[in-house]
């Protein structure tokens, strides 16, 4: 009778011991996650996406996917993954906008790290392990990214993890419904899709062979049905015109979905420690691997990186903190200023959030074009700030920074080139004419560098000495808003 | 030992005496830098606190630099004259590191004696740091000091010194990025040739690494999130490259570094890499290696990278004097080994003193201070003078008045549309366009310097004729009226 309540007793703690460690991550999460919406309040909606995925959840008409998106690109086929625009879509109907773009990355944010810890615990993994792991998770650049700012791959990556969770219980009715949600993620993007099909073949076949082999069968199909068209039609160019890489992939260099250089360092000692026993974790050597290629062409991807890595990173921390250095004052100061680089890296995207595009200024600039504008002009301007000019000024632009698959793609980048820095009113005419455009947009980091570094470099000497043929209609906070006259 | 010991004393009170004697010859510093720091001592002098806006750089801007230098500077300021002598004080201490370094890497007194002596010498240290107000007074010989510590890393106090060294390093000066780069190069060169690091050296080396970039992370990430990985050149704009690169001639680079120490060091990196202090010389060389790759990707400026090169190279130069000194001991002339060593150090002290007198010049005697004086009196608080990027701050402490550009890049508003604009100002025909521009930037006063003019390569402003726009204030500088 004793030893049965001891026992007891006993497991009543490690409950409580496991309650409480769940708790405190889920409060870290909360003050990670809630700094940038407490900084900038509910009312203002940060960075760029989240516009981009507002417009196409209002291009959504009842059931019906658009076929043509009428503004990007001057006008292009609808070839967006519909998943995230569809839900928000509705979820709109039910919960103002500015809450639904601040408050529901939050939420799923918070669920995503009790998922991702009931799923390490699923796997029995050490608690210390766990901890330390969700903790890495939780300070990563991309996790912070994906939960504060919405965009595409806040709704998927929440919904993939839900699946995954939900496979692992026990209860049909739950396998049934993870079965459902595997197999809606080709309609959020075929990146998901990857991941689910990664880990449903590398995690969870072993168990669930036969069943498990008809799912991984039917996302296949579905990725191929959903994404045949596309790819039939379109080659990849998009991935030429990107930032260099160095930019991209380290988030300390101010990669929005960069990793950090010191989760980079840890990764190996985690490494070192699972090589141990060589082939036996060959699924996750595979799956870093397949993610980090991915990763190197689409750096949205690094929050599935970042997924698998957190483990590996936390395993790292241990394996350096049991390794016997012959310093042990250095061991600790290093593993210190470890920690608090992994920490420091989270806190600083956190604090870059409230300063991400757009500025209150580019949203009464842009909101001036479309109060004085037809609903027809469209708006020529550098890429970056193509799908604003879409999303409030909501005018056709000539660019944006949806690379894929967007129609005459070279032709329009050399184009633009062209009409940037031509100084030749003809040449600037012809290329005007050819898309039809009306308005020049023009930001202060355009003049200092994204685009031009002299002050009458190119189109800007065009626009100032071309007599009537163009107007300045608008000028505050160095933007300007110049009117084709011709 | 005591006779080192003197000596090295001597060399030491020698130096610091050269280089009060030759700052206190002008009353002013030596170049437009040093009083961009001495108005951030000055400003934490009064607030008592770090700065982060200057309102007088670009008309105002944030301000993102390690300031315990300037700390440390304004905790002296009770000590008349303490910009002048403190700086001097602590790039004195450079011999004696040198003569630590040099005696572990030689083991030969004498040798490491000349060496310290060579390296009290070097042209490019003098150009860079006599009469300045300059951080490198501070990061060199803690860089220094941080070598040495690294090489006795394996007893306690040293390895203390190196972890202090390595937390204070980014505090002082960027050139703590140099640091991290060189202890990658080290380490790559060690793997590459098969060679263990031992445990205490390499436990001290990823510390020392983490450290410094994480401080640096902390320090400067406002300028890393703005522009990624160009901020290791100080966000230097391409023309400001071109403008210094294009003046490089790889004679008068030699000379800078002083022709001793170049030809001595690389003889010296030579014949380190064949004996068994190997080690020692990869870490000596590894400076050396970065400093090459951050010259070809064009992230260093020409004086810092150059200042590098000259100190190291003197570094392993004392190599190739034991080498010299122990060749001549057995020859037949070996009887005159003191008059050899007497010749030798001559020869070191006579090209040592010639290029390091020739290389340094004082730019700033060269300025019509009193015109700059004048502004301070009889301007309005918020005008902006318009001059070259490289007299911005001495426009700004003398005059107490906004500049238009100056030569700090970081973080500074529109830097290459500014640069662009002054030498519009300064090059055009068109007094249109001049005046669009300075109205534009509310610019009231124009600076025509000796360096304006060498700058832009200009002898005179072609516009300035028409008196109703321009009055001619004082000797150097025209007033904007229209």
């Amino acid at each position: 009778m004793l030893g049965i309540g001891h026992v007891l007793s006993m497991k009543e703690k490690l409950f409580t011991k496991l309650y409480a460690n769940r708790t405190a991550i889920v409060i870290l999460a909360i003050l990670v996650l809630g700094t940038p919406i407490f900084v900038k309040g509910v009312d203002f909606v940060k960075g760029v996406e989240p516009y981009h995925n507002q417009r196409l959840a209002d291009l959504i008409d009842g059931i019906n996917v658009p076929n043509s998106d009428p503004l990007s690109f001057g006008s292009r086929t609808f070839f967006y993954p519909v998943g995230t625009p569809f839900i928000l879509h509705y979820t709109e109907k039910i919960f103002p906008t500015n809450i639904v773009l601040n408050l529901l990355p939050f939420v799923l944010g918070i669920l995503f790290v009790i998922l991702c810890f009931f799923i390490l615990k699923k796997y029995q993994i050490e608690e210390r392990l766990i901890l330390i792991s969700s903790t890495v998770l939780i300070f990563s650049p991309p996790f912070v990214y994906t939960f504060t700012v919405f965009n595409s791959f806040t709704i998927p990556v929440f919904l993939n993890i839900l699946a995954i969770s939900l496979l692992l219980t026990d209860k049909k009715i739950l396998n049934i419904l993870a079965v459902t949600l595997f197999l809606l993620m080709p309609f959020f993007g075929y990146i998901h899709a990857v991941f689910s099909l990664l880990f449903l073949i590398f995690y969870d076949l072993r168990r669930h062979t036969s069943f498990i082999k008809i799912v991984v069968l039917f996302i296949f199909l579905l990725l191929v049905l959903v994404y045949l068209k596309q790819f039939s039609q379109f080659s990849l160019v998009y991935l030429i015109y990107e930032k260099d890489l160095l930019l991209r992939t380290v988030s300390e260099f101010g990669g929005n979905f960069g990793i950090s250089i010191f989760s980079v360092f840890l990764i190996f000692f985690g490494l070192r420690h699972l090589w141990k026993s060589k082939y036996l974790y060959s699924q996750i050597y595979f799956s870093l691997l397949t993610l980090f290629f991915i990763f190197l062409i689409n750096q949205k991807t690094s929050i599935y990186l970042t997924l698998i890595m957190s483990p590996v990173i936390a395993l790292g921390l241990i394996e350096l903190y049991n390794s016997k250095w012959e310093s042990e004052i250095i061991k600790n100061l290093t593993l210190i200023l470890l920690i608090s680089g992994l920490i420091f890296s989270g806190l600083g995207f956190v604090a870059k959030i409230p300063q991400l595009q757009p500025s209150q200024e580019m949203i009464e600039s842009l909101q001036f074009i479309r109060d004085n504008s037809n609903s027809n002009d469209v708006v020529f301007s550098h890429q970056a700030n193509g799908i604003l000019i879409n999303s409030i000024a909501l005018r056709k632009n000539v660019l944006d920074e949806n690379f894929l698959y967007a129609p005459h793609l070279k032709e329009r980048l050399n184009d633009a080139n062209i009409l940037f820095h031509s100084r030749d009113f003809e040449v600037t005419k012809s290329f005007l004419q050819k898309y039809d455009i009306v308005y020049i947009y023009i930001t202060p980091d355009m003049k200092d560098g994204l685009v031009w570094n002299e002050p009458e470099e190119g189109l800007l000497f065009v626009l100032k000495f071309s007599g009537n043929n163009f107007r300045r209609v608008y000028s505050q906070n160095g933007i300007e808003i110049w009117r084709v006259n011709f | 030992m005591k006779k080192h010991v003197y000596l090295l004393a001597l060399l030491f009170i020698l130096t610091l005496l050269a280089r009060l004697y030759f700052s206190f010859q002008s009353e002013y510093f030596a170049n437009d830098e040093a009083y961009s720091h001495l108005r951030l001592i000055e400003s934490i002098k009064e607030t008592k606190g770090f700065v982060t806006y200057d309102a007088l750089s670009y008309g105002g801007r944030d301000v993102v630099k390690p300031q315990l230098f300037h700390g440390i500077m304004a905790l002296f300021s009770f000590i008349p004259f303490y910009a002048k002598i403190i700086p001097e004080l602590f790039i004195s201490f450079i011999p004696l590191i040198v003569y630590l370094i040099a005696v572990e890497l030689t083991n030969d007194k004498t040798a490491s004696i000349i060496t310290a002596f060579m390296s009290s010498l070097v042209p490019i240290v003098f150009k860079v740091t006599l009469n300045q107000v300059s951080p490198y007074s501070l990061a060199i010989p803690i860089i220094l000091l941080m070598v040495y510590c690294l090489m006795k890393i394996y007893e306690t106090k040293f390895l203390i010194l190196f972890v202090i060294l390595s937390f204070l390093l980014p505090w002082i000066h960027p050139s703590s990025f140099l640091v991290m780069l060189s202890l990658l190069f080290y380490v790559i060169i060690l793997i590459s040739e098969s060679m263990n690091i031992s445990g205490l050296k390499r436990e001290a080396i990823i510390f020392s690494f983490f450290t410094m970039l994480l401080l640096n992370l902390i320090i400067f990430r406002k300028v890393l999130l703005q522009y990624g990985a160009s901020s290791i050149s100080q966000n230097i704009p391409q023309k400001i490259f071109d403008y210094y690169f294009s003046s490089f001639r790889l004679s008068e680079s030699l000379f800078v570094i002083g022709i001793i120490p170049l030809a001595l060091g690389v003889f010296g990196i030579y014949l380190g890499l064949h004996n068994k202090n190997r080690e020692d010389v990869i870490l000596l060389s590894s400076p050396i290696v970065a400093v090459f790759m951050l010259f070809l990707l064009k992230m260093i400026d020409l004086s810092t990278g150059l200042l590098f090169l000259g100190i190291f190279l003197t570094l392993t130069s004392a190599l190739s004097i034991k080498k010299i000194l122990n060749y001549f001991s057995v020859t037949k002339l070996s009887a005159h080994y003191s008059l050899f060593v007497f010749l030798l150090v001559c020869l070191i002290a006579v090209l040592g003193i010639f290029s390091s007198f020739y290389y340094y010049e004082n730019d700033v005697e060269k300025y019509a201070i009193n015109d700059l004086k004048f502004l301070a009196d009889n301007s309005d608080p918020d005008a902006v003078i318009i001059s070259a990027f490289n007299e911005g701050n001495i426009v700004s402490y003398f005059s107490g008045r906004k500049n238009f550009v100056d030569s700090d890049f970081l973080l500074a508003p529109n830097p290459v549309q500014r640069l662009n604009e002054a030498e519009v100002v300064y090059k055009t025909f068109s007094e249109a366009k001049a005046l669009e521009i300075m109205k534009r930037n509310r610019v009231k006063f124009m600076l025509l310097s000796d360096t304006t003019k060498d700058t832009y390569d200009i002898e005179k402003i072609l516009y300035v004729g028409d008196r109703s726009c321009f009055e001619y204030e004082r000797e150097t500088i025209y007033k904007i009226v229209c």
